[in-house]
């Protein structure tokens, strides 16, 4: 990466794409709300391909690994061990890098991807209603670990497996890295479900909360996502839930959860966001845009 | 983080870790207490010693510790600790599992826990 000072009058695009919104009055930074400007296809994308269900989908990933990533970091004191808290330094970074990656895919859409990353206020990210806010305890960490990293992992498995050639290429070393998430997860869960009393059955209600809004996530059901499953970009919902099942269900069934159980969360579904309503806590927004430290980004 | 600074850190012991036995993969050993989470069960941990090489055909070497319940943990404590380099191979040992040996050996004792204890306890 380049480290060279961003220029204060970097050049604005004109329009402002819907995927953007306004930034709230009053924290609009030094650059005016410009959010992925829309630009001439790239050589790489065929015209008579629509972008758009793909390019949401690829935001969608990212904004959930950067929140993910955030919600890691809380916990990089305070964890059980320094071990732990190396471990959680460690996954937020991967989760850092890979939103970075997806991100960075979205130039190929025709997006600004610098404007997608920095300057959208909190109802306009596309991320997993689980990640809105912290985790309150260690035990809904090891829950987020197993079942938001997962969903996460088997999204991007089916991304990495379609058409979209891009993906292909990335996502393989991503899901090396998340191999060591998965492995945290599994064996963290299983130590809090083991040890019964009260940690159990905070993982217990924790892992029931986030799983209705997480499925509902990664198998949408909605025509957005039925036409990427058509046109090969993405697994269909029915081998993504199929997938997830064989990721996580042994390790749900420890505190005695199973998927076929759990109800989607779809009310009030959002399509274009891919979730239900609300958004993420607006410090946690602050951090993922990098508001404090807009005066010294580089790239 | 730096395997230079895990490893001369010492890390930290969470309780008596039992005189290095393990946990069995999957949770003999109790809840984390963060945030009130499993705040009445143990944590039984044990000292795990790390190896890794560079690149085939290398020595392997030891490059420091971890405290983990069992061997799965171990691993991913292993590979997030020690990740400053692009390792060939990396593997975890049980200190308990070490057989000293040489003429200035002294029969094994028992991890105690506590960094004192890491700390004088000598690399193989």
């Amino acid at each position: 990466m380049r480290a060279a000072m961003r220029p204060a009058t970097r050049p604005r695009p004109r329009d402002a794409l819907e995927l953007a919104g306004e930034m709230p009055r009053g924290r609009r930074p030094g650059r005016q709300p410009q959010l992925g400007r829309r630009k001439a296809m790239s050589p790489g994308v065929p015209a008579e391909q629509n972008p758009a269900p793909l390019a949401r989908h690829v935001l969608s990933l990212a904004d959930s690994k950067r929140l993910l990533g955030i919600r890691y970091s809380d916990w990089l004191l305070g964890s059980p061990s320094i071990e732990t808290g190396i471990a959680a330094s460690s996954m937020a970074q991967d989760e850092w890098g890979h939103a970075r990656l997806l991100y960075a895919m979205l130039r190929d859409f025709g997006f600004d991807p610098f404007a997608v990353e920095h300057e959208r206020p909190a109802e306009r990210y596309y991320s997993l209603p689980a990640l809105d806010c912290e985790f309150a305890d260690w035990a809904a960490l090891t829950a987020g670990v197993v079942v938001v990293d997962g969903a996460l992992e088997t999204a991007l498995e089916s991304l990495g497996g379609g058409g979209f050639a891009l993906a292909r290429s990335r996502v393989p070393k991503m899901l090396a890295e998340e191999e060591h998430h998965r492995h945290f997860g599994a064996a963290w869960f299983r130590r809090l479900a083991a040890a019964e009393g009260e940690g159990a059955d905070r993982l217990s209600a924790a892992t029931a909360a986030m799983l209705p809004s997480t499925l509902a996530w990664l198998a949408p059901g909605d025509d957005l996502y039925a036409s990427l499953a058509e046109d090969g970009s993405v697994w269909p919902v029915e081998r993504v839930r199929e997938r997830y099942g064989e990721r996580v269900g042994a390790v749900l069934a420890s505190v005695g959860l199973r998927l076929d159980d759990v109800e989607p969360d779809r009310a009030r579904w959002d399509a274009e966001r891919r979730r239900g309503p609300g958004a993420p806590a607006e410090d946690a927004v602050e951090r993922a845009r990098g508001d404090r430290n807009r005066a010294l980004f580089v790239e | 983080m730096s395997a230079g600074a895990r490893a001369g850190g010492g890390g930290a012991s969470q309780g008596d870790s039992g005189g290095g036995g393990r946990a069995s993969a999957g949770g003999e050993a109790g809840a984390g207490g963060a945030g009130g989470a499993g705040a009445a069960a143990s944590l039984r941990e044990a000292p795990y010693e790390v190896f890794a090489r560079k690149k085939r055909g290398d020595a392997l070497r030891h490059v420091g510790c971890v405290d983990a319940p069992d061997d799965v943990l171990a691993r991913v404590y292993a590979w997030t600790t020690y990740d400053e380099e692009n390792w060939f191979e990396m593997c975890v040992a049980p200190r308990s599992a070490l057989v000293r040996a040489g003429p200035a050996s002294e029969p094994a004792r028992p991890h105690a826990g506590g960094d004192a204890a890491r700390d004088a306890s000598p690399s193989p």
